[in-house]
């Protein structure tokens, strides 16, 4: 009996193990190629649990705009998949470039984050358009609903800089 | 007079997303305080002479509002006589670009430039080669 619960006990460790991997590997690199554009396979995301990018085991997360945030999840629109889209502000990198030098992408629409309720640290977004449907060239911006939502209890959403909400 | 980028500044008691529309509401009468024209859609351009016609997103890019200061605290003001402006933020699709520089899209940043000589659009720029240019036809640098 000994020897039985030793070994579903390890077969349960590596189905931990093997689902932890897949989910951070879904999550940090493969949206990307995949490009999550329909509301069902965004919603169904929303139950993922970001595993932490952070040194400090903090989630921040970048919410769209031009320009990389480095060692945290940039998030953006399908449109940075598009040939010629420019990522980087400050050095004008495609995001092939950005990749290649270890940055992190997810592809989601504004209105649907791909991240689990009360999941994140910390918010950011510089230079985003925080826009309904029928506002904006680009679709709707950035729902401040949604990132109510993604933030755990405490975290913080900063703009250009500023804190300008604590999730209570 | 305010600078450009104080428009999207947080106020004490602001709800997310209220900087941005006082920016948009903000932004028509400090450009003229500038000295800059605002463009309508459909207004003449001027058939001689030439003409910057310059589109920032006033409603959400903290970037474009600094490039705005950059260009307006930049020596010769007199270049500003062929500048006119308009504010894409207020834009509810790509095509809306099309009323003001035809051919400019698909645009994925902003600012977008359009370049004038004697009525004939000789130039269309957008995102980080739009930057360049414009900081290189008013100096802001060496």
């Amino acid at each position: 009996v000994g020897d039985f619960r030793t070994f579903a006990n390890l077969r349960a460790l590596q189905i931990k193990a093997l689902v932890a991997a897949l989910r951070w590997l879904f999550v940090t690199s493969s949206l990307v190629a995949g490009s999550v554009n329909s509301p069902t396979f965004a919603s169904a995301l929303r139950f993922t649990r970001v595993t932490s990018l952070t040194p400090k085991g903090r989630v921040i997360v970048n919410l769209g705009g031009e320009g990389e945030v480095a060692g945290v999840i940039n998030q953006n629109l399908k449109v940075i998949l598009d040939d010629g889209f420019v990522v980087s502000r400050g050095t004008g990198e495609s995001l092939a470039d950005l990749q290649k030098a270890g940055h992190t992408f997810v592809v989601s629409q504004n209105e649907f984050l791909p991240f689990a309720s009360n999941s994140v640290d910390e918010v950011i977004t510089n230079g985003v358009p925080l826009a309904q449907k029928g506002e904006g060239f680009l679709g709707p911006g950035i729902q401040p609903s949604e990132v109510q939502r993604i933030l755990q209890s405490g975290g913080k959403w900063i703009d250009n800089g500023k804190t300008i909400y604590i999730k209570p | 007079m305010s600078d450009f980028s104080e428009l999207l500044e947080h106020k004490l008691g602001d709800e997310p997303g209220d900087n941005q529309k006082r920016a948009k509401r903000k932004f028509p009468a400090l450009a003229q305080q500038h000295g800059l024209k605002v463009y309508e859609p459909g207004q003449p351009l001027p058939s001689s002479g030439n003409l910057i016609l310059i589109g920032v997103a006033a409603g959400f890019s903290v970037y474009d509002l600094s490039l705005l200061d950059e260009i307006t605290a930049s020596g010769d003001r007199s270049q500003l006589q062929d500048v006119a402006i308009f504010d894409a933020s207020l834009f509810t699709s790509m095509e809306d670009f099309e009323k003001f520089i035809p051919g400019i899209i698909p645009v994925h940043h902003t600012p977008v430039v359009g370049v004038w000589e004697n009525g004939k659009l000789i130039a269309k720029l957008k995102g980080p080669d739009a930057r360049v240019f414009l900081r290189r036809h008013f100096s802001t640098v060496g």
